[in-house]
């Protein structure tokens, strides 16, 4: 994906993500319960604000005429998602274990460890030495 | 692995950001390739060695350690 086409990307999930917050949270201001609207609204502004730092990245790579991506990024995704692959084998037959205690949250911790699991594999690749 | 890198930027007049727009990679790959910290794959040394009208041997330069 060229800057360009991840510029546009990052973009346009930013703002369906912000319509949905914006959608979730009337409704739920609608169906009386704002409290919880006022939460989910504190809660997307995470992500949001990470994505917002993507693509000011993603910006400044566009007006520089560098790549968004190379050979080496590609590298470090690659074995972060083969890591990150390896450790939610492990979270899911923890989870599987405690499966009695987590009852519907199962899956939605599972997925959340997953992510994590990647986020952290990338994070700490793309800073080791000697990457080949 | 050692590179020789730095040096014939400084030579060449350029920057971090115009090697790395010349051979298409990003300027962070080019921090990591000058502290010898990335092995490049044999068509980015090539494409390096050509903006300094070198060899991928002149500015890549591999000890013994390295390749064992």
């Amino acid at each position: 994906m060229n800057s360009k086409k991840r510029f546009v990307f990052l973009l346009i999930i930013s703002l369906l993500m912000v319509i949905g917050t914006i959608f979730f949270s009337a409704n739920l201001i609608s169906l009386g319960n704002s409290s919880m609207a006022l939460v989910l609204l504190f809660i997307m502004i995470i992500p949001l604000g990470i994505l917002s730092v993507f693509i000011r990245k993603c910006y400044y790579d566009l007006k520089a005429g560098v790549p968004g991506e190379d050979e080496r990024t590609k590298k470090v995704r690659l074995y972060a998602a083969g890591y990150a692959y390896f450790i939610s084998l492990y979270v899911w037959i923890l989870l599987l274990a405690f499966n009695k205690y987590l009852d519907d949250d199962l899956l939605m911790i599972g997925l959340f460890g997953m992510t994590v699991s990647f986020y952290l594999s990338w994070v700490l690749l793309n800073r080791k030495k000697g990457f080949e | 692995m050692k590179t020789r890198i730095k040096e014939l930027r400084a030579r060449f007049d350029l920057t971090q950001e115009q090697l790395a727009k010349i051979v298409g990679v990003r300027r962070e790959t080019i921090v990591f390739l000058e502290k010898g910290e990335y092995n490049p794959s044999l068509k980015l040394a090539a494409k390096v060695a050509r903006v300094f009208n070198s060899t991928i041997e002149e500015i890549f330069i591999f000890e013994d350690r390295d390749l064992e």
